[in-house]
């Protein structure tokens, strides 16, 4: 997950003795709720605030680490809200819909909406950004675990 | 099916309701008050040219009368800030009415509806601890945490009939039991049921609830409900709970609903079956539902 976080900003973007890891998922567990862990015997599937799954060479940031992020220095552009939703549909954003753009070419930039919401990222390639990873997956991951 | 349909619709007679073969509900959503505020989120629909209207007996709801695209694939919902509920299945997390910092049990929680509605009223702290036993369902309740922004919870892969290896008692426990359904949101409803199948989910149900009172503190409120209108997995569960267990059945909701049946099928139940809350949706313009609010002596 750092190294993700890295790839944005050198900020820190979540506390790190908050931070629980249980497989390849991470989470941001308050110390309140780490307390009152302490009291059951079992091993949690999913704790506190979910902050998304991280192998090796994959990652997949929570809405909320989005959200964090977006409050760093992280490069950002924005979208209109056609391009916005066309974006969330897994497309690119293309240059025309681009409203404004912090990202320079080959940089990885946070995608907002017009009411400053970050909705994914990708990479600016100098005219359009490449789609990395949006919010409509939440409809997809659905999808996909229904058909099998 | 005509056949299973009329005798349902006979049975619903006898216990005093001409319930209609075909309810048809507006689809509804609560606003989730962790990620907006809710005239803002009113506002933002507007702009989009839905048509909403507040539903008076619920603290978040709202029903849809008109929008040109799916809510549900929105970009609000996708952000978390609605949740596609149906009216009646806002109501048992009233009646738990959870507190901040308090300790809650969730006990079949997927898919995530009322977890999030209950983190959601706990405004994000203290523990709620959600069991699920269906593996396939956990997929939609870890996404639906994920959405909604919840920090105060715990998920475990767990029967709740077992919630006693958690090793800890709660405050207040919501059991939202799996039930035969009704036939307002399933429309091959009369197709698919019978009436022992309606009797077999009763007595599943039974474990459920002794599991969920042996982990509830003295003084704990234990919310019972199901989106069933049959009496088997309702009232006629709630007069077995009174007879084997030291509770009490309190005043479930107001405001909306009828009150529990005190007499099925000519027997004669506890008065206090009263408190409970049932839902005819043709009255109500809901699905099909029952509410108790049980108090652990």
């Amino acid at each position: 997950m750092k190294k993700f976080i890295s790839q944005f900003t050198k900020q820190e973007v979540v506390r790190e003795d908050r931070v629980r890891r249980i497989g390849n998922d991470y989470f941001l567990v308050e110390p309140k709720l780490a307390n009152a862990l302490k009291r059951i015997r079992l091993p949690p599937l999913h704790t506190g605030l979910y902050l998304g799954r991280f192998a090796e060479k994959t990652g997949k940031p929570s809405l909320d680490l989005l959200q964090m992020l977006s409050k760093t220095n992280a490069k950002k552009a924005w979208l209109n809200e056609q391009s916005a939703w066309l974006f969330i549909c897994r497309r690119p954003a293309l240059a025309g819909s681009i409203t404004k753009n912090e990202a320079k070419t080959g940089e990885l930039v946070l995608v907002m909406t017009q009411q400053n919401e970050c909705i994914g990222y990708g990479l600016f390639d100098g005219k359009n950004i490449k789609n990395y990873y949006d919010i409509g997956d939440f409809l997809r991951r659905e999808r996909r675990a229904k058909r099998f | 099916m005509e056949t299973r349909m009329k005798f349902f619709l006979d049975r619903y007679a006898k216990l005093g309701e001409k319930v209609p073969s075909k309810v048809t509900l507006k689809p509804t959503f609560r606003v989730n008050t962790l990620r907006i505020d809710e005239q803002n989120l009113v506002q933002r629909m507007k702009d989009h040219g839905v048509k909403l209207e507040k539903v008076g007996w619920l603290r978040n709801g709202y029903s849809v009368s008109h929008s040109k695209f799916s809510l549900g694939a929105s970009t609000e919902a996708l952000l978390g800030y609605i949740y596609l509920q149906e009216a009646a299945a806002q109501l048992p997390v009233d009646a738990l009415n959870p507190k901040a910092d308090e300790f809650v049990l969730d006990c079949c929680a997927a898919p995530g509806g009322k977890t999030t509605q209950i983190a959601q009223r706990m405004q994000n702290t203290g523990t709620l601890v959600a069991l699920e036993k269906r593996g396939h369902r956990l997929l939609s309740l870890r996404n639906n945490l994920e959405r909604m922004g919840i920090s105060n919870t715990v998920v475990y892969h767990m029967d709740a009939v077992k919630a006693g290896k958690l090793g800890i008692q709660f405050d207040k426990i919501l059991l939202d039991a799996p039930c035969s359904g009704n036939f307002v949101t399933d429309s091959e409803w009369f197709k698919k049921r019978s009436l022992n199948d309606i009797k077999r989910s009763g007595l599943s149900q039974r474990p459920l609830i002794k599991a969920a009172l042996s982990v509830l503190k003295p003084g704990g409120a234990l919310v019972y409900s199901t989106c069933s209108l049959e009496p088997e997995e309702n009232e006629l569960n709630m007069q077995w709970l009174l007879d084997t267990e030291r509770v009490s059945l309190e005043p479930a909701v107001t405001g909306i609903g009828d009150p529990g049946l005190t007499t099925v099928f000519g027997q004669r139940l506890h008065p206090s079956i009263m408190n409970c809350r049932r839902f005819w949706p043709h009255k109500t313009q809901t699905e099909g539902f029952f509410i108790a609010k049980v108090r652990k002596r």
